[in-house]
């Protein structure tokens, strides 16, 4: 089976924009978790970056970045939730004018699949494009899609995933009673990456869906031992959105909380196996109704 | 399939009315204004009645439409082994409920949490599939109006990679306030009924509705015994990367998506008897679609029409929702029309006015939506 390489990732958090494998070691807890846009005077074009929202800007910047002479077969974004300040400020203008017309910048903007279609347009790439929508299993979702087209023969996918957070949003948090520290996390980011059939040190080895998270330690535990495994021979990275736990693996708290989080617990992986010359990496991600996903990632040059 | 729409609550419902070239749009007051749109007659507590749910659980009215559409899907057919998907495409899934929110209860801040718990599109999947089926994986897809097209074309390439043996794929979207204004904010929406591929057009009518096809792979199907309804023998999906709201002159990422969907058929552009176009009945689109069916059939002369005259623009549903027509088509060999149609403004293709008794093979449908996303699929007769 061709095998789906990583060639390149890079993303935009509460802890800044970090490009490439060789991130900080250092995996501290964060103070604060907006994210901390870059210098966009080299990455997005001014005339194009006023009339784009936070999460639009922030995922265009990324896919900028690693689009670099590189022409992509295939575009592939995931988000949970998508534009929602733009489509907030359209139901805002719905509200405030009543029955008139209204300015349409904002009804463009809101649909999930803005960004891929502005990195298409951008690019005058006329390749395979979607969004997928699922929530906290968005980006899992468009893995599989960059998985398949890698098995059907393309050669450079770029695939990532990003969400934002609006006081609306926070609003809510406070409302559905979550434990303090959801609240606190509450954060927004975007990463993206690089995929190609052409070999690379790390590739992804296996996409793996838990249904029954309560058992998820003893369902990572076989999956591991399933693709030939030990447990002590993989890093972890653990993400979770609305729950709270003691695992060492868990690095929430230095990520903060969105439902894509498990794109930059991606990112991180892949810099820990490039750095440390480490075999496996295992990101375990907690979504809705208690399921969680994994992606499993391999370095092959060891 | 199941197939719910202005044009009826079932597959059966939409062919009696689509045999008899009775549309389901109509002029109504809804969102404080008078419009032609593609309503489903049923108001959400009937609904809610129609599916044994009690009346007082919050649901958004995309996820009724769905659960009837998926429902009647099911009840067709026997799901016993396989490793079962389930792709749903949606554009606003549940903006109806953020909208209610808004308009009684002010703000989202102050509003009722459990109303905007259905504002994620996942949760909108996962309400549908709720006390219906338990899948093994479900996905969700938002690419504007070619959602439900482009949930269809991974669902075979899922089955195709071996990943599932049964994908259940369609698509979904409700009358919001948010898109009717939305559109009226572009100048998009018609005063009239929509007339696809007339001259004299003046834009879309908005509809709603959902509709799912079961898709099984061929080792899995000779399991079920499952009726064999159609084959999907190919599908393309690429961007037209022009315009973020509108589709370029000649249609390139139509061309594009219908060339890769015949490459992946194996099938030349003569072998198409008919194309359910995404022909919206906006200027831009049906100028730019017609270009491109120029540039793809040539001299080939296919049947062509939009069943959007019937049902309106249901956005993320149109593309499952003209797949069931497809498929109809090839089973009943009656071909469906663009109703209204004063002066064709397609050149070299057949429009269909009325219907039409024809043998049909070979059905290809489009869907293009904003942000560019181009998605062709060709349908075979079982």
């Amino acid at each position: 089976m061709t095998k789906c390489y990583i060639h390149n990732a890079s993303s935009i958090t509460a802890r800044g924009l970090e490009s490439g494998f060789d991130l900080d070691t250092g995996l501290d807890a964060l103070a604060q978790f907006d994210a901390i846009e870059p210098d966009y005077s080299e990455l997005i074009p001014p005339a194009l970056r006023r009339r784009m929202s936070k999460i639009t800007r922030i995922g265009m910047a990324n896919a900028n970045i690693l689009s670099n002479a590189v022409h992509w077969d295939a575009i592939i974004v995931g988000t949970a939730i998508g534009n929602i300040s733009d489509t907030l400020d359209h139901l805002k203008k719905i509200r405030e004018n009543d029955g008139g017309l209204i300015a349409p910048t904002s009804f463009i903007q809101s649909g999930h699949n803005t960004l891929a279609g502005q990195i298409a347009l951008s690019q005058k790439n006329h390749g395979y494009n979607t969004t997928y929508v699922q929530g906290g299993q968005s980006f899992y979702n468009a893995l599989i899609d960059a998985q398949l087209q890698i098995l059907e023969g393309k050669n450079h996918v770029l695939v990532g995933a990003m969400d934002e957070m609006v006081t609306e949003l926070k609003a809510l948090i406070v409302r559905a009673e979550f434990d303090s520290i959801v609240l606190q996390e509450a954060s927004e980011g975007a990463s993206f990456f690089h995929l190609s059939s052409i070999p690379s040190s790390l590739f992804i080895r296996a996409l793996h869906f838990i249904a029954d998270g309560s058992q998820s330690e003893k369902a990572r535990a076989k999956f591991l031992k399933d693709q030939g495994l030990r447990v002590d021979e993989v890093l972890y990275f653990e993400t979770r959105t609305y729950s709270t736990s003691n695992s060492r693996h868990d690095i929430t708290s230095s990520i903060g909380r969105y439902l894509t989080n498990d794109a930059y617990a991606m990112h991180r992986a892949c810099s820990a196996l490039h750095r440390n010359k480490e075999k496996f990496a295992l990101v375990s991600h907690e979504v809705e109704d208690g399921h969680q996903t994994l992606i499993l990632i391999e370095n092959d040059s060891l | 399939m199941g197939c719910v729409s202005a044009l009826g609550l079932s597959v059966d419902e939409n062919l009696h009315n689509l045999s008899n070239e009775q549309t389901g749009i109509s002029y109504r007051s809804i969102f404080n204004q008078n419009l032609y749109v593609g309503a489903v007659e049923k108001t959400n507590q009937e609904l809610k009645k129609i599916l044994g749910i009690e009346s007082d659980v919050i649901l958004s009215r995309s996820v009724l439409l769905g659960k009837l559409a998926l429902k009647e899907a099911l009840s067709k057919v026997k799901l016993k082994e396989g490793r079962t998907a389930f792709l749903n495409g949606m554009t606003v899934g549940g903006m109806d409920l953020t909208e209610s929110l808004l308009a009684h209860e002010g703000t989202i801040e102050s509003g009722s949490l459990e109303m905007f718990s259905s504002h994620d599109l996942g949760s909108i999947s996962r309400k549908i599939s709720q006390d219906l089926f338990s899948f093994d994986h479900i996905g969700s897809i938002s690419t504007a109006c070619s959602s439900s097209a482009n949930a269809i074309l991974t669902g075979c390439r899922m089955i195709e990679a071996g990943m599932f043996d049964r994908v259940i794929v369609g698509g979904v979207d409700a009358l919001s306030e948010f898109t009717v204004r939305g559109f009226q904010s572009l100048m998009l929406y018609s005063d009239a009924p929509c007339k696809p591929f007339s001259l004299d057009r003046q834009g879309l009518n908005l509809g709603e509705g959902a509709a799912y096809l079961i898709l099984e792979s061929e080792s899995c199907q000779a399991k079920s015994e499952n009726p064999v309804l159609a084959w999907v023998l190919g599908g393309g999906n690429a961007n037209d990367a022009h315009h973020i709201t509108a589709s370029s002159p000649e249609g390139k990422g139509a061309q594009l998506a219908m060339s890769l969907a015949l490459e992946k058929a194996a099938l030349k552009a003569s072998d198409i008897d008919y194309v359910n176009a995404h022909g919206t009945s906006t200027k831009n689109n049906d100028d730019s679609e017609t270009a491109a069916m120029n540039a793809v059939f040539m001299n080939e002369r296919p049947f062509v029409s939009s069943t959007k005259s019937f049902t309106g623009h249901t956005l993320a549903a149109c593309g499952a929702i003209e797949a069931v027509f497809s498929v109809l088509s090839m089973q009943t060999g009656l071909l469906f029309p663009s109703l209204n149609v004063n002066q064709s403004c397609v050149e070299n293709q057949q429009l269909l006015e009325s219907c039409e008794k024809r043998d049909v093979h070979v059905v290809m449908s489009n869907s293009f939506g904003f942000g560019g996303n181009s998605t062709s699929l060709i349908f075979g007769r079982a």
